[in-house]
């Protein structure tokens, strides 16, 4: 069965045909509360996740994309992006490049679905922390871990 | 529940009436965790339960709930076993074939994923709280458990509002 998921290079030359924002470092690339209806694929650089204050992610992974959840859910986004550096991003409309493009939606769906995955994953990691008595300062690190899979885009889910 | 990006949910469940159907009896296994079948399963009636190794983690009896997403999208086998409780009766595609070419549902699929991690993400916020409270390790087990729920059954759907039940939604009961 041929994977779902597009080839690194189809994406890449997909993501190449989309317009380019540039970022200075410490700049918000997307802010909590707002609603932009923007998809964003980090081209170069790297950024941080913030929530409530706290860093919950840093990600220099060209591909990480940020947005998807609250397009797709139709609600404000949950945390902000910031650039640690200087950075460059790709921006689509999401809802019209979701609703029918054969390359960016399967990765979307995908990196939602490896999240979904490798946060369970983790989440057993806590349950056995529970049950085995581990100190809270062990169990609240593998949380931060469940919480970073649960709240950022993340890359590309075949391994590039 | 009308999502931005499906704004007519009967388009798709059109679509859904022409698969073909399966059903199967009750006691009988939908899918087998460890096995890849490519196979999307939506539930057209019925009721079945979701186990992971071997411990029950959720029941789903709402028509229009997906088995199988994970699988194709991550190209890997079934994370858990899914068993009739009783007579049911799914729509049945080609996973891969169905998620190629028809973009209402891979985004059908995509918004229940985004719906389960939204959900999982309000309730290890509660995990969180709990855990610098220095909450008894029975009250933070219950926690996990329900974040287990969320993001370990597969089954969740958008056709009817309210379900899959949210239990970190912001007017979720108390337990």
């Amino acid at each position: 069965m041929p994977s779902l998921i597009p080839d690194v290079a189809t994406f890449e030359r997909r993501l190449e045909g989309l317009p380019v924002v540039k970022h200075r470092a410490r700049e918000l690339v997307l802010t909590a509360g707002s609603k932009t209806g923007a998809l964003v694929f980090l081209r170069s650089g790297a950024v941080e996740v913030v929530r409530d204050g706290v860093q919950i992610a840093s990600v220099n992974a060209p591909g990480s994309v940020f947005g998807e959840q609250a397009v797709l859910l139709d609600q404000p986004h949950t945390a902000d992006v910031r650039t640690l550096e200087q950075s460059e991003f790709y921006v689509a409309d999401a809802p019209a490049l979701l609703a029918g493009d054969p390359t960016i939606a399967p990765y979307v769906a995908a990196i939602l679905a490896r999240r979904l995955d490798a946060a369970n994953r983790w989440l057993v990691a806590v349950k056995r922390q529970l049950q085995t008595g581990e100190p809270p300062s062990v169990i609240g690190k593998a949380i931060e871990k469940v919480e970073e899979l649960l709240s950022y885009g993340g890359r590309d889910p075949t391994g590039w | 529940m009308p999502t931005p990006l499906i704004p007519d949910m009967a388009v798709f469940q059109r679509k859904l009436a022409t698969l073909p159907l399966v059903t199967y009896r009750a006691g009988e296994t939908v899918l087998s965790a460890a096995s890849k079948t490519g196979r999307l399963l939506i539930l057209k009636e019925g009721a079945v339960a979701v186990v992971k190794e071997g411990v029950e983690i959720a029941r789903v009896a709402e028509p229009g709930a997906v088995f199988g997403e994970l699988s194709v999208l991550l190209d890997q086998p079934h994370t858990a076993d899914v068993h009739a409780l009783e007579a049911s009766q799914f729509h049945v595609a080609d996973a891969a074939a169905m998620l190629r070419v028809d973009p209402i549902a891979l985004l059908y699929v995509a918004t229940v994923l985004a719906q389960r991690l939204d959900s999982a993400n309000r309730g290890l916020l509660e995990l969180k709280r709990q855990v610098q409270a220095g909450e008894p390790r029975s009250v933070i087990g219950r926690t996990v458990e329900k974040i287990e729920e969320v993001l370990g059954a597969t089954g969740a759907n958008l056709m009817y509002a309210g379900y899959p039940y949210d239990p970190f939604a912001p007017d979720a009961p108390k337990s």
